[in-house]
């Protein structure tokens, strides 16, 4: 390649220190849009991946379920923890106006003892009526699930084939499930009867707080899709008044608050992004401004030798992208070494669902990032270059080197 | 005739005030001689040479190499003629930093043709200016004069009708300065025009017209 035209990828690398100066400046630009970008869309996707595992208009828990603080993260993300009511209230909750579609789950903790594999939420459901699991189980996994058989969340270290022990119960892993970004991810599913069999045995080892259960004739939950037409409320308000020692709930009440911190974190990264990135963009500015005023001598010679004033400018603004670019994929790499790894600490700090977006969509933000990165370098410096083209040759000559 | 200029004069203007460079001044230069100009510092010798090798528009006046008027021509026109017909020494450090010795002498080769065809003579310019062996270092590894050397290899790459060189010895010691005028000397002997501005006592040895410049206008001393 000519001289001329390889000047500034030669800039670049030879002259390392300078160059580095200004890619670090890049680099916060783009670790903090690219990681903006990033993370509302996880806390997006996070929030949608919730309401699809959800499915259900309105949930039926027992009354002394109801009244436990944090509901939204037990029924909703799958935090370990159980509680039950009598299967008959079924039949009560379908007998009320505007009640369509119904499923049952049972849930079971296991614990962080020898009996246990793992201490997890155990989550049965009525393979027969079930239209909230299933459905997304179907994704990972096509068989129909036998009895001891049971399907794991990404979170849980173990992979088809495996035994998992809960209450000294081996059960064998059919399939695991793709990411959430939920606590769904460490839940283990099941049918109904496997989950019978597990609060038998936990009952049986005293290691159940509800002792007098009868394990055949209990639920958790019921979720329930209102017929076309009723209104939602309505049906809320019968069943709580027509069947005793329950509560119905509408699950988009229950989604509203997560939304709404969802909604408020988002804000903040946003804000963040939006004054970290105008710092940054002020102090490119800055910055090009002193690198381009420092070599108007070097500018200078470059137009003696009979580049114009078009072509020296074209030279300019390619270094400046070059850099920018290498600084903003540098910011995006350090984000994403930072983020791949420490996610699921970040999900847990900030207490909400989170799911990463896929590659393609990586790939698209990355794009945008750095195009912003070329964008922001070419902006901040536009008048500075122009200006030391346009300048007189013989002015740039009496510059100090 | 070579280069002309006709009646050129130059106005600087500082903070409203107007400052007289060059006062209605003619010169030509023809192949094959060294002409150097010679005066007190901010008499215009630089402006002289800035304005003769179309790197600064004079306020009035023309120039024309050969029959072309310099500065009627735009930017693009005026940056391709200076390329392909000057070969400029700049005063001072005038390396640029990036790059090899070996590509800061082709770069003027470059800004328009590939200059695959010119590495053969960019090298035998550093052998023949004794720094050849210099040829893949950086700049800053350079002696000044070994500076000045490629400098003057780098205003001969592409074959120039014209060298003009801005105090091309202001920091060399005496052996140094005598080395680039011979150099410079030998360049007008193998053809080329070369304006030299300088106050080196040596001059008259190697100058074929020595100029004075004093308050703005030339005056011819040899």
């Amino acid at each position: 390649m000519r001289t001329f035209k390889k000047l500034p990828v030669l800039n670049i690398v030879r002259r390392p220190g300078r160059s580095a100066a200004l890619m670090a400046l890049t680099a916060l630009l783009s670790f903090t849009v690219f990681g903006a970008l990033v993370l509302t869309q996880s806390l997006g996707r996070g929030m949608a991946s919730l309401e699809r595992r959800l499915g259900a208009d309105i949930m039926v828990v027992p009354e002394e379920a109801a009244g436990k603080s944090g509901l939204e993260s037990i029924v909703l993300q799958g935090n370990p923890t159980y509680f039950y009511m009598d299967d008959t209230k079924l039949d009560e909750v379908r007998a009320v106006d505007g009640v369509g579609e119904t499923t049952t789950q049972l849930y079971l903790a296991s614990l962080a003892a020898s009996c246990c594999s793992a201490k997890v939420q155990l989550m049965g459901f009525d393979p027969a009526t079930d239209f909230t699991i299933e459905p997304w189980i179907r994704d990972s996994y096509s068989g129909e699930l036998g009895e001891m058989e049971i399907v794991v969340g990404s979170g849980i270290s173990s992979s088809e084939g495996d035994r998992l022990l809960f209450y000294d119960v081996p059960c064998t892993v059919a399939a695991k499930l793709t990411e959430t970004g939920t606590n769904y991810d460490r839940c283990v599913f099941a049918g109904e009867d496997t989950i019978r069999e597990l609060i038998k045995s936990s009952i049986g080892k005293q290691l159940n707080q509800f002792k007098g259960t009868d394990p055949q004739s209990v639920v958790s939950c019921i979720l329930l899709k209102v017929k076309d037409g009723a209104d939602i409320d309505e049906v809320v308000s019968g069943i709580n008044g027509s069947v005793a020692n329950v509560k119905a709930i509408r699950t988009a009440s229950l989604v509203s608050g997560t939304a709404k911190s969802l909604s408020g974190i988002s804000g903040i990264i946003r804000m963040a992004a939006a004054i970290v990135s105008v710092i940054a963009f002020i102090i490119l500015a800055i910055a090009f401004s002193m690198q381009i005023h420092e070599r108007k001598r070097e500018f200078a010679i470059l137009r003696v030798f009979g580049v114009s004033k078009g072509s020296l400018a074209k030279s300019i603004f390619a270094e400046i992208a070059m850099t920018c670019f290498l600084g903003g994929l540098a910011g995006a790499g350090i984000f994403a070494c930072v983020m791949i790894p420490f996610s699921g600490a970040v999900q847990g700090w900030l207490n909400v669902p989170m799911l990463m977006p896929g590659a393609a969509a990586v790939t698209g933000y990355l794009g945008i990032t750095l195009l912003l990165c070329v964008a922001a370098g070419a902006l901040s410096s536009a008048w500075n270059v122009l200006r030391v083209s346009r300048s007189e040759i013989s002015q740039g000559l009496r510059e100090e080197k | 005739m070579l280069l002309r200029a006709d009646s050129i004069s130059k106005v600087y203007e500082r903070r409203g005030r107007e400052f007289p460079a060059l006062n209605q001044t003619d010169f030509s230069l023809e192949e094959g001689c060294l002409c150097v100009v010679q005066g007190r510092s901010g008499s215009g010798k630089t402006t002289l040479l800035n304005i003769l090798s179309g790197i600064l528009a004079p306020t009035s006046g023309s120039v024309f190499l050969d029959q072309a008027d310099m500065y009627a021509m735009n930017d693009s026109e005026l940056s391709r003629l200076r390329g392909e017909n000057f070969g400029i020494i700049p005063q001072g450090e005038s390396a640029v930093s990036a790059l090899t010795v070996l590509e800061n002498v082709l770069l003027p080769a470059s800004v328009f043709t590939k200059e695959d065809a010119f590495i053969e003579r960019a090298q035998d310019l550093l052998d023949r200016m004794r720094i050849g062996k210099l040829s893949s270092v950086l700049p800053r590894e350079l002696s000044g004069g070994e500076m000045r050397r490629m400098a003057i290899a780098r205003a001969l790459i592409r074959d120039p009708k014209v060298v003009f060189a801005d105090e091309p010895t202001s920091d060399l010691d005496d052996a140094n300065t005598r080395e680039v005028f011979g150099i410079l000397k030998e360049t007008a002997r193998s053809g080329k025009a070369v304006l030299v501005v300088s106050h080196e006592k040596c001059v008259p040895e190697y100058a074929d017209i020595v100029y004075r410049m004093e308050g703005g206008s030339l005056n011819r001393c040899v």
